[in-house]
This record gives structure tokens, sequence and C-alpha cells, in this order.
């Protein structure tokens, strides 16, 4: 019995000494400290747990077993800073690490810093992901616990986390056209993301193409009016729906339309082929126009016809033009030629001293007309120049007012 | 099976409950509301009428909201001061704490003070601070001790105890408010609240009571609406004041899913709560909890780890009650049954051999040392193996078990059973994600920039554009027109602006040197505008402009055809050829 009792103390004093530790386990020594982080329930404290298993052991067998309970305890402090930290030295250690890479993914836009070597990080990351997505969800790595759904849609989940990824850091770059395409993307699988529709709005707005700022309109819209799945927590989505309002009258001028914008976001994930909203500049111009035609119905008419023989398809327009008499205009003579028996009268139109038109008499007059005499006339278009702008018009003689009579000197 | 002797217990019990006992730290009462709420209107010098009903309203309403409330009325300094130390005595580090005050205060010194009923007139006001309650003092005392402060003061009233002492009427702005407080006043910081002379509460307080027992409202939103039916209900005289360090919601009565509303990864932190309360041994609270996250469904690791925890926190529950009703064999079966569902609960597995040498089932003991030295951290080895030393005198079993040696430590993947390692936790990045706030108010500002042409600069004679060839002003018909055509518009750069402000706002009054530019294009056309003025009537034209950046637009019908942006340098002659097609 004495023997045995030595026996057994001998024992413990080398199994105390000495002590086995399975694989991955530099010691027991780590084996407690792991023990002591396992039972902290306290995220702080658990972080300064594990900076206690890093100085012990930096190299260990499970330090990247270490980052990842890094990650899961700075993640319960909310620290996407240290989080995104931990998943580039992951990267570091083993370029392809699934974790690191998904971290990596998806805490750059989060952590909201546009350092270069940040978005470097990002993109390699993202596109990492995306090359290695089936690798990375082949059903062989299926962890027991997730069904064959649950793994694909995580699959999806991982490739759109990509996509975000990719269109923020081009977006930080300055390159919105990059960063639209990644949207789109994001948008074509997952169309009720208001947060990508946001992003969406914001990069297409940044833009300086009218029909992309007008896009930006409705994705901003859409990113204020999305409830349910996809949609932005309460306080977000007001601040979108305000954010898209305001941008809204800063592109129109103010509020109108608005109220059927919001209703069409509704519909679709993209505006329609024929989206259109006026500039304040265009309905400033529309409602002068509005004014005008109610004050000087022959301004306005000839502003109409003038603008319209100005624009890219104003070739189409003067042919149109020419099979219909113009209507009633009035003009400035600016000078008439030749003075006397006069067959060519140049008038303004707009303006008493701008050169527009060209009135081709037919007969010519008798008599000369001074410059500033005032005169109404209708004819037909002969022909046109763009630059500098000229309208010449065939006119009867008959059909013009306001010449002076023969032996008059003054104007009319 | 051998009885153990006393001696023998007096022994390997101490070891047992040592060990059994390390983890755990002291309960504390969590998640409370408690609200302190004095009304004094017995003033000799000034009496009140309404501050004691209004001080039983509040209380009334706190009391429907779920606070545990201290109700004082008429009460002198040191009835305030007992009332003070009851209501700080009764918060934990979670609890919400509320103190309402109706009745006179002042502000002696940029401090506030509250006027106890039995204030007595002072010779100087030193003697006068002495004399009244310090709200300084209790904000210092309420700092770090509750997770948030709420404080309300309708004390903002005529004073005649003030005007008695010379001092400043109504309250001044709080100095030393802690992190996640709320501070509220009847009315604005050195402002004078009435007494609704008409009424029996005051307006605020009527206000308030009435907007507490409105469900679904934050705690700002029953402020906002307090401020705005009293401003009306006194034709603007009175405007309730607050500021808030809160950095999460506060809600009287919370909506039935406020929670998941306001706060996508709740049901994560109630978890981290449970864990809290695991390790303080509070197993009511963390079974609680548990079941509240289960009952949000988060789905995923989450989820499943609480389905794991609850059945583990119901046994630790039921053992302790067991034990404590000196039931130790079964207290000693569920704890066994808790470490059967987490086999690395090292506590669980010492109150079990606690309760199993209590219970004198000495072989169930040693088979939960066994387990202890299978997973054990080296001090709990230590203990157990000193357990089984002394229990290898009345049981050979426990000496066979020593001489088995130390086992390897398990895998670090069952250490952490909970986790997975090596596949992301795609739940947890859900969560994240959703958590962060999308941000917009950093881009709003340049998206809406973008879309609006920068306003036109201010037109002082020092910065407005100077044209070289004096332009006849257009009629209002012309400009339209001019606008309305193919024109040149000149816009400065947001810079340039800056620069005409400031110089306007009188940073520098000196005249604004200028360049010129000599716009080019089609001979005849385009006029060239700034700010709805004609610069020039039509192209090529010289234009003086203030230094600085502007933006040269091509502009036909509202739409802008091409941009470029020239720097004008003081002096100096730039060119700038418009052609109709960028």
């Amino acid at each position: 019995m004495k023997l045995a009792g030595t026996i057994v103390r001998m024992a413990l004093a080398a199994a105390l000494a000495a002590p086995a530790v399975a694989a991955g386990w530099t010691d027991r020594g780590e084996y407690d400290l792991v023990m002591g982080i396992r039972s902290e329930a306290s995220a702080q404290k658990r972080v300064e747990l594990l900076d206690r298993w890093q100085a012990g052991y930096p190299r260990s067998e499970l330090r990247q077993v270490r980052r990842e309970l890094y990650l899961a305890a700075f993640e319960a402090l909310g620290d996407g800073g240290r989080m995104l930290k931990t998943a580039r030295e992951m990267l570091a250690e083993r370029a392809n690490d699934f974790v690191g890479v998904y971290w990596c993914t998806l805490l750059v836009p989060e952590v909201r810093d546009a350092a270069a070597d940040v978005l470097e990080a990002g993109e390699k990351a993202a596109r990492q992901l995306l090359a290695g997505l089936d690798s990375y969800f082949a059903a062989a790595g299926k962890p027991a616990a997730s069904g064959d759904a649950e793994w694909q849609k995580s699959k999806s989940s991982a490739a759109l986390l990509a996509h975000r990824t990719l269109g923020w850091i081009a977006w930080q770059r300055g390159d919105l056209a990059g960063a639209t395409k990644e949207f789109r993307l994001y948008l074509e699988q997952a169309p009720n993301s208001a947060e990508i529709a946001a992003w969406m709005g914001i990069v297409s707005g940044l833009q300086k193409e009218p029909d992309k700022q007008v896009a930006g309109l409705w994705y901003l819209e859409r990113a204020g009016a999305l409830r349910g799945e996809g949609a932005l927590p309460d306080e977000q989505r007001r601040a979108a729906g305000a954010l898209a309002d305001q941008a809204y009258a800063a592109y129109h001028g103010d509020g109108e339309g608005l109220e059927n914008l919001k209703t069409a976001v509704l519909a679709s994930a993209v505006p329609p082929p024929d989206f259109h909203v006026e500039t304040a500049a265009a309905v400033a111009v529309r409602r002068a126009d509005e004014e005008l035609t109610r004050t000087n119905p022959e301004l306005a008419a000839w502003v109409r016809i003038r603008r319209q023989l100005e624009s890219p398809e104003g070739d189409k327009y003067f042919a149109d033009l020419r099979t219909t008499p113009l209507p009633r205009l009035k003009g400035t003579v600016i000078r008439v030629d030749p003075k006397w028996k006069p067959a060519e009268i140049v008038l303004g139109i707009s303006q008493p001293d701008a050169e527009e038109v060209v009135l081709k008499v037919s007969p010519p007059f008798p008599n000369t007309a001074p410059a500033g005499t005032e005169l109404e006339f209708e004819g037909t278009v002969d022909w046109f120049g763009k630059e500098p702008f000229s309208l010449t018009v065939v006119v009867d003689r008959e059909k013009i007012t306001g010449w002076p009579e023969p032996g008059s000197r003054g104007r009319k | 099976m051998r009885r153990i002797g006393s001696s023998f217990l007096r022994a390997v019990l101490p070891l047992a409950l040592l060990a059994a006992s390390a983890p755990a730290v002291g309960r504390a009462q969590e998640g409370k509301r408690v609200a302190l709420v004095v009304g004094n209107n017995t003033y000799p010098m000034a009496p009140l009428r309404n501050a004691v009903n209004d001080a039983r309203l509040m209380d009334q309403a706190l009391r429907s909201a779920g606070f545990r409330t201290i109700l004082v009325e008429n009460a002198s300094k040191s009835a305030l001061e007992e009332a003070a130390a009851e209501f700080l005595q009764q918060l934990g580090p979670d609890d919400t704490a509320l103190f309402f005050y109706a009745g006179h205060g002042v502000q002696i010194e940029n401090e506030n003070f509250l006027v106890p009923v039995d204030f007595a007139a002072a010779s100087s006001v030193i003697q006068a601070k002495f004399r009244c309650f310090s709200m300084a003092q209790l904000l210092d005392a309420l700092k770090n001790r509750p997770r948030r402060t709420i404080i309300i003061l309708d004390a903002c009233r005529s004073n005649p105890v003030a005007q008695s002492q010379s001092l400043e009427a109504g309250l001044a702005q709080p100095q030393n408010a802690g992190k996640e407080s709320y501070i509220a006043y009847s009315t604005g910081p050195g402002q004078v609240a009435a007494d609704n002379p008409n009424g029996r509460d005051s307006w605020f307080t009527e206000a308030l009571a009435d907007l507490i027992g409105q469900k679904d409202l934050t705690l700002e939103d029953v402020f906002t609406r307090v401020r705005s039916r009293v401003g009306s209900e006194t034709g603007g005289k009175q405007t309730p004041w607050s500021i808030s360090s809160l950095s999460s919601k506060f809600y009287f009565h919370p909506p039935a899913n406020a929670d998941s509303e306001v706060d996508p990864s709740m049901a994560e932190k109630w978890m981290g709560e449970a864990r809290l309360r695991e390790q303080r041994q509070d197993w009511a609270e963390a079974i609680g909890l548990v079941e509240q996250v289960l009952r949000k469904k988060p789905g995923g690791t989450l989820e499943a780890m609480a389905a794991h925890k609850l059945p583990y926190l119901k046994a630790r529950s039921e053992a302790e009650a067991r034990y404590e009703a000196s039931d130790f064999a079964a207290a000693a079966a569920l704890d066994r049954q808790a470490l059967e569902i987490d086999p690395f609960a090292l506590d669980a597995a010492f109150q079990g051999v606690n309760g199993y040498l209590l219970a004198d089932r000495l072989p169930d003991a040693i088979g939960l040392l066994q387990q202890i030295r299978s997973r054990g951290t080296t001090a709990s080895l230590e203990s157990a193996n000193a357990m089984l030393k002394a229990l290898a005198e009345a049981e050979p079993a426990a000496g066979k078990v020593l001489e088995t040696g130390i086992p390897q430590p398990p895998p670090v993947e069952e250490v952490m059973s909970g986790t997975r390692f090596h596949v992301p936790d795609f739940d947890a990045g859900a969560r994240y994600l959703l958590s962060t706030p999308v941000d917009l108010a950093r881009w709003g500002k340049e998206v809406t920039a973008a879309l609006t042409p920068p306003a036109p600069p201010p037109a002082p004679a020092s910065a407005s554009p100077e044209p070289a060839e004096p332009v006849a002003a257009l009629s209002e018909a012309e400009l339209k027109v001019a606008q309305a055509f193919l024109h040149v518009e000149i816009v400065p750069s947001e810079d340039t602006r800056d620069i005409a402000i400031r110089r306007i706002g009188g940073a520098n009054r000196a005249p604004a040197e200028s360049g010129s530019i000599q716009i080019l294009g089609p001979k005849g056309e385009m006029a060239v505008l700034m700010n709805d003025r004609a610069l020039a009537r039509q192209v090529p034209a010289n234009v003086s402009l203030p230094v600085g950046k502007y933006e040269f637009r091509t502009v036909e019908a509202g739409r802008v055809l091409s941009r470029e942006t020239v720097e004008i340098t003081a002096g100096g002659t730039s060119m700038l050829t418009i052609r109709r097609q960028p």
C-alpha cells in the first residue's frame, strides 16, 4: 500500500512536470490561456486575454485560430478597425484564407478609410472572394450545421459582398463608372437593396452626364422609399429620403413631380429608359416660354422655331418647316439690299440688332426702309445656316406690313 | 459504499467549494428603472401651487412605465439628501435612473441648486449654497453608476427665493453631465417658467406625464412633443429645453418590436448579456435573456448557440435551487447534466463534486473529478488531483484515477465548440452590416452640390465682374431669350464664391484684383451671361472678372453642352474658344 502510494505520487509528479499536449498546443500554459478566453463573457477582457496569448505564444500553431477569436471579440465590441487589421494579418499569413478574405472584403467599406493600401487590400480580397467562390463554397467545406440551401445562400451573399466592396473602392478612387458597374451587378441580384440603391444614387449623381444624374435621382428616391427586406433602418431610410428629396429639388428647382417619382421608384430597381427629370434651368426656360407665349406670342413662336433649328435635329425640323408657312412674325430691319428697290431685308427678331432672318421679297419694294423699321411678315422658309445663324424666308411683298410708304422717310 | 466521516469532509469540501465558486462574482440588480421624484410646494417665502401635484402625476406616469419610484413631497434638505442616497443605492450598472424635481431652483455661480422647503434666508451666497441641494453633486454621484441617467427639472419658476438672495432666476446649463445622460428643463437655461395659475399641474409636467404614457415614443420624441405643446399653450413664452448624450434610444413604453426595429444586433447583445449573467451565476437573468434571443429567432450560429445554452442554464439554475434546499444528490445530478451539455464547464463539475460529496456519493464525485482532469486547466487539474489524493485515503478508485496520468488537452476546436473555425461567421457579417448605418450624410452635401448649379456670387461692387465694354442692361424679355438660346454662362467656382463672400463679410475689404478673358466663338452668336447679367451680347468678347476660378458653360435651353474651367489671374488675360459642339 505504501509502495502504491509512492508510485501514485511519482506518477503525479511526472505528469505535472511534463504535461502531455495535443497537436496544436505549444504547452498546457497555452491551453490554460484559451480556456480562460473560453469562459470570459466580456469581449473586452477576451481581447486582453488574447493579447496575453499573443504575447506569450506569438508563433503558436494556433495563431490563425487566435486571429479568428480576435475577430469575434472585436466584432462584439463593434471595433471594425481592429477587425480589418486582424483580417489583413490573416491574409498576410495566407493570402486566400477564407475567413480573412471574407472579413477584409466586408470591412473595407465599413471602416471608411480610403487610404490607398486599405483600398488595395479590399480590392484584392474581394477579387479573391469572387475568384474562389466555387472552392470556398464547395460542398465538402460546408459546415455540418449548415443546410445546402443555407450554404448556397451564403455563397450568393458573398458574391454580392464582393461587388459591393469593389463598387465602393472604385467610387473612392473616383472611378464612378466602375462603381456604377459593380453596383449594377449587385442590384441585378438583389434589386431591393436600399443601401446599394443609395450608393448607386450618389455615384450616378456625382457624374456629369445629365442622364446619369437623372438616374441618380431615381436610385436615391428608391433608397428612401423601399420597405421590407433590404430596406434601410427607419432612421437611415428617413435620412435617405430627405437626401433624395433635397437632390431632386436641387436638380429640378422644386418638388414638382416628386410624389409621382416616389411611387414610380417602387416598381423597378433601375430607371426606365424614358425616365427624365427637367433641370431647374430647363424648367425656368419652359416657364419663361410659357410666359413669353402669353405676353408676346410672336416672339415666343420665333424662340421655339430658332431653338429647334439650332438643336441637333435642326435639319430635319427645317425640312418639315419648308412645307408649312411660318406663323406671322415681327422683326426689326437691320439693313436692306439693294438699298433702293430692296429685294433682301435683314431682320433681327430676338434682338433688334442681331441678324437672324433674311426676307427674300418678291417683287422688290419700290422704296427703301431705314434700320429700325418694325415689320410683320408671313412667308415660307427657304434656307438656313447654323453658324452663324441665319434663316432665309421667301415672302410675298403683300404679306409684309409696316413697310414705309414711298416718299415717307421716317420709321413707321 | 463507504460513508465518509466528518473529518474527511472537513478536508475535501473546502477544496471543492473553492474550486466551484472561483468563477462566480457577486450578483447585481440589472436593467431596472429607478426614479426619484420630488415635489416642493410649502416654501414659507414663496409657496407653489402645483409642484406636489406635478410630482404625484410624474410618479404615476413613471410607475406605469415600469419605474420603481421614490416619491418625496415637500422635502427639507435632509429629506432630499436621504432620498438621493436611497436612490443612488438602488442603482446598478445596467439601470436607468430618472430624477424629477418640481419646485424652486436657483443658479449660484453658474451651478444649479434645488431649494428645499426649509430653506432659510441666507446672509451670503456661500451660505445659500450650503442651504440648498446641489445638482452638481447629484450628477457627480450618478456618473458611471447607472447605464443611463435622465434628469428632469421643472424648477425654473419665477422665484422670490432667488430674488431675496439676489440670485439669478432660472437654471444654468449643466456643467458636469456625464456620459449617457439626458437633461431636460421646463424652459431654457436662464429663463423663467410659469406655474400654470389655472391648472393643477404645470404645463410642462402635464404635457410630459401625458406623453410618457403614450406608447412607441422615444425619449427624444416625448420631449419634442412636450416642447411643441408647452410652446403652444404658453403662446411661445415657455420652451422646454433639453440636452442629450445618450447613444441609444430610450422608450418609456417601447413598441412590441422596438429592439429589432432599432438595433438589428440586439439578439447578439442579449446573448452577450446572458454570458455575463452566466459568469455571475445569475441563472434566472441569463435564462430570461437566452429565451429572449430564441423568441427573436435570429437564425444561424447565434440561435444554435442560444438553443444549446438554454438547457445548460436551466440545469445550473435548478441545481442551485436543489443545493440550497439541501438536496445535494439531485443538485449534483443536475450539475452533471450541465456538464454533459458543456463538458468544459469546470465550475459545474466542481459544484457537482461538492454535491456528490455532501450526498456521500464518492464514486460519482470521483467520476466528475476524472472529467475535470481530462479537460481542466492547470489550476483545476491541481485542485482535482489534490481532491483525488485526499479521497484516495477513503476510496482506492481515486488513487487509480491519479495513476492514469494527465490526459492530453482536447483540440482547440473542441474547447471553442461554439465557434466555427476556418469558415466565416456569415451571420456575424450580416449583423455587422445591419448594425452599421449607411453613411449618407457624408455624401449628401457632395451629391446635392453636384446636382445644383453653383449659386451666383453676391454682387458687391468690388466683387462684381466688370465687362470691358459696357453692355446695356438687357430687358427681362431679352435676358430670357438670351438664356433660351445657345449662350455662354460663367459660374464662379465655390472657392471664388467663398472669397467673394469673405470679402463682403469684411475679412478683406480691399478691392478685388481682376484679370480678363477673351472669349472667342462663332461670330455674332452667343451672349455671355453671368448672374443674370449680360457681360457681352455676343462673342467674341473681352470680359473682365475678379481673380478666381470660373466654369465657362455652353448652355442651350437649360442643357449644359460643354464646360471648361479657367483661372483668372490678377492682371492676366486668358483666352477661351467656345464651340457649339463640345
